[in-house]
């Protein structure tokens, strides 16, 4: 038998999908090699193993803010095919994951790459030029805990975010004197990890 | 000095893998009326079929870069390319095998552009069991960070590692037969070569992460 | 019983390929420094305050929300940027009560990084944001109040690699 055919009656046992015919010839070579069968049970291991522990779909950081960030490239993608159709799909475009934020971060973005892009005509289609477009996906997005913080980014002249200014935190205690260490024990695991493996 | 100023609404952070726009109803309409609304223009429909594969995606650009950053910036640039291509897709073909292919032209371009498989194309003709030594690095060594699934399982981080050790054809050929589930045919569509080719690769591969485990057992 | 022999004997494979894992590469240092803003009497923020350079002081009160009558520097940080993981600052060493998480996401052309940001508090996350950060340039967080003041954080790139 060639190499080849072997191989692939190897791929398919593990796997579970001989047919009656291909199941004989492996019984022969079983037959003929009585290790070929240990260790074709240890490739299905494997196979088990990699099933159990690699993830099939794993959600990117900040899913919302990856779709967000998505879409308004797939907004220029169409503008830049539509110019005439532009201003309306331009602001029929507030359906992101988080519309508030997404609808004011873009109308904002607008306004810098107006700022930044001083040589356009301040019209809707400058959003399109590279310059402008680069320049709004320097804008950070803000995300909370909860619900009681708000968030205003400040940028110098030159577009360059210098503040984020984040107001609704729960006031530290007066009592808290930072040069004594904390007492609590119940650190983020995280924080945990990242220390492990610092000290490794 | 002139500062800009705005501010953000309120807003609330969402824990990882949930998305406040992916309603129930999503779940019910098939990829394929997705599909036909997106080529029809709906970009909203296109939002949705991108939050329900977003982590299939995601999960294959990482498994085969192993860097977090660019599998954030890949995995945007493979959907993307799928909304440009959208127009051209067949409503005969299967969706997930199509984005798979589209995702292994986007990581083959930037390995290229990276030169990162120093190797280059394996031809698996060439390959035979003698250069399968254990512990044996047949890939340059890539960025790795463990995934936030596995951070706590030690088993899932030596598999990744693994996994590292076999070069990029193999790598992808394991990771969409034992991880995504595609079939042998699938599987050929998306890498664009022969069945063999698929049958040879998967065998290897296994071979190849067989051998790294037993040696390591054989050792203790 | 399969399992456990392959998790058993797996060990010395992690050894090795942990000690060549690339994510954790030094890439750079992040500086993250700490101060109290008040309008108020300066000596609240205890003895253990340092005072803060003057090139500093005019930095914040050129930032109207940022601007108060006086500023001390309660502590820093100094901690690596690993290429591949996240890493804390901790700026009020020995407490723990701010902690800040950091983390690459892409490069952007020499000295520049768009890195993820979280902001700790009392061992919860406040709020996180996703910046470009310019090495040499800070970006300042203004946080919560305490003692009459506020506290003002300031996250700035101090090495990059090229």
């Amino acid at each position: 038998m060639k190499k080849e055919q072997t191989e692939e009656l190897f791929v398919k046992w593990v796997d579970g999908r001989l047919n009656n015919e291909e199941q004989s010839q492996l019984d022969e070579l079983f037959a003929a090699d009585p290790e070929l069968e240990a260790e074709l049970t240890g490739a299905k291991e494997v196979t088990a193993v990699l099933q159990s522990e690699i993830p099939k779909s794993v959600e990117p950081p900040y899913p919302d803010f990856f779709n967000s960030q998505l879409m308004r490239k797939v907004d220029l993608e169409i503008a830049a095919q539509r110019p005439a159709e532009k201003a309306a799909r331009w602001w029929e475009s507030l359906r992101w994951a988080w519309a508030p934020v997404g609808a004011l971060a873009l109308v904002l973005a607008f306004f810098a790459g107006q700022r930044m892009s001083p040589q356009g005509n301040g019209g809707l289609a400058d959003r399109g030029t590279a310059d402008s477009s680069e320049k709004s996906e320097e804008l950070p997005n803000v995300y909370f805990a909860e619900k009681s913080l708000t968030a205003e980014v400040i940028a110098d002249a030159d577009g360059n975010v210098s503040a984020i200014v984040v107001e609704g935190i729960t006031a530290i205690s007066d009592d808290i004197d930072f040069a004594r260490a904390d007492r609590t024990t119940s650190l983020p695991a995280r924080y945990l990890q990242s220390e492990e493996r610092r000290l490794q | 000095m002139n500062f800009l100023r705005w501010t953000t609404s309120k807003s609330v952070m969402a824990p990882i893998g949930a998305s406040p726009d992916a309603g129930s109803s999503d779940q019910e309409i098939p990829d394929l009326e997705l599909i036909k609304a997106c080529q029809g223009g709906d970009s909203r429909a296109f939002e949705s079929l991108v939050t329900r594969h977003r982590g299939k995606v995601y999960a294959m650009v990482q498994n085969m870069i192993k860097n977090e950053a660019d599998a954030w910036d890949l995995s945007q640039e493979v959907f993307l390319k799928v909304w440009k291509a959208l127009p051209k897709f067949e409503a005969r073909a299967k969706f997930s095998t199509w984005l798979y292919r589209i995702t292994h032209n986007v990581v083959y371009d930037w390995l290229r552009k990276r030169k990162i498989d120093g190797a280059g194309e394996l031809d698996d003709g060439v390959l035979n069991q003698s250069d399968i030594a254990a512990g044996a690095r047949t890939s340059p060594a890539y960025q790795a960070r463990p995934d936030e699934a596995l951070q706590n399982s030690e088993l899932g981080s030596k598999i990744n590692r693994a996994l590292a050790t076999l070069n990029t054809e193999h790598r992808e050929t394991i990771v969409l037969r034992e991880v995504q589930g595609l079939d042998y045919k699938e599987i050929a569509k998306v890498m664009e070569c022969s069945l063999g080719t698929v049958m040879s690769r998967l065998y290897y591969a296994r071979k190849k992460l067989q051998s790294l485990l037993s040696d390591e057992k054989g050792t203790n | 019983m399969k399992f456990l022999v392959l998790i058993s004997a797996s060990a010395l494979l992690i050894a090795d390929l942990f000690a060549q894992d690339p994510g954790m590469e030094p890439i750079g240092s992040l500086g993250v420094e700490l101060f109290y803003a008040t309008n108020d009497d300066v000596k609240l923020a205890g003895d253990q305050a340092q005072e803060v350079a003057k090139d500093q002081v005019k930095a914040l009160k050129a930032i109207k929300e940022l601007s108060f009558s006086h500023y001390r520097r309660l502590g820093g940080d100094r901690p690596t940027i690993l290429r591949g993981y996240e890493s804390w600052a901790t700026p009020l060493k020995p407490s723990k009560e701010i902690l800040v998480s950091f983390q690459p996401i892409k490069r952007e052309g020499p000295g520049k990084m768009q890195m993820v940001l979280e902001y700790w508090q009392s061992k919860r996350k406040v709020f996180s944001t996703n910046p470009f950060l310019t090495k040499g340039k800070s970006l300042y967080l203004l946080g919560p109040e305490w003692r009459k003041g506020r506290l003002i954080l300031a996250v700035k790139i101090l090495n990059l690699k090229d």
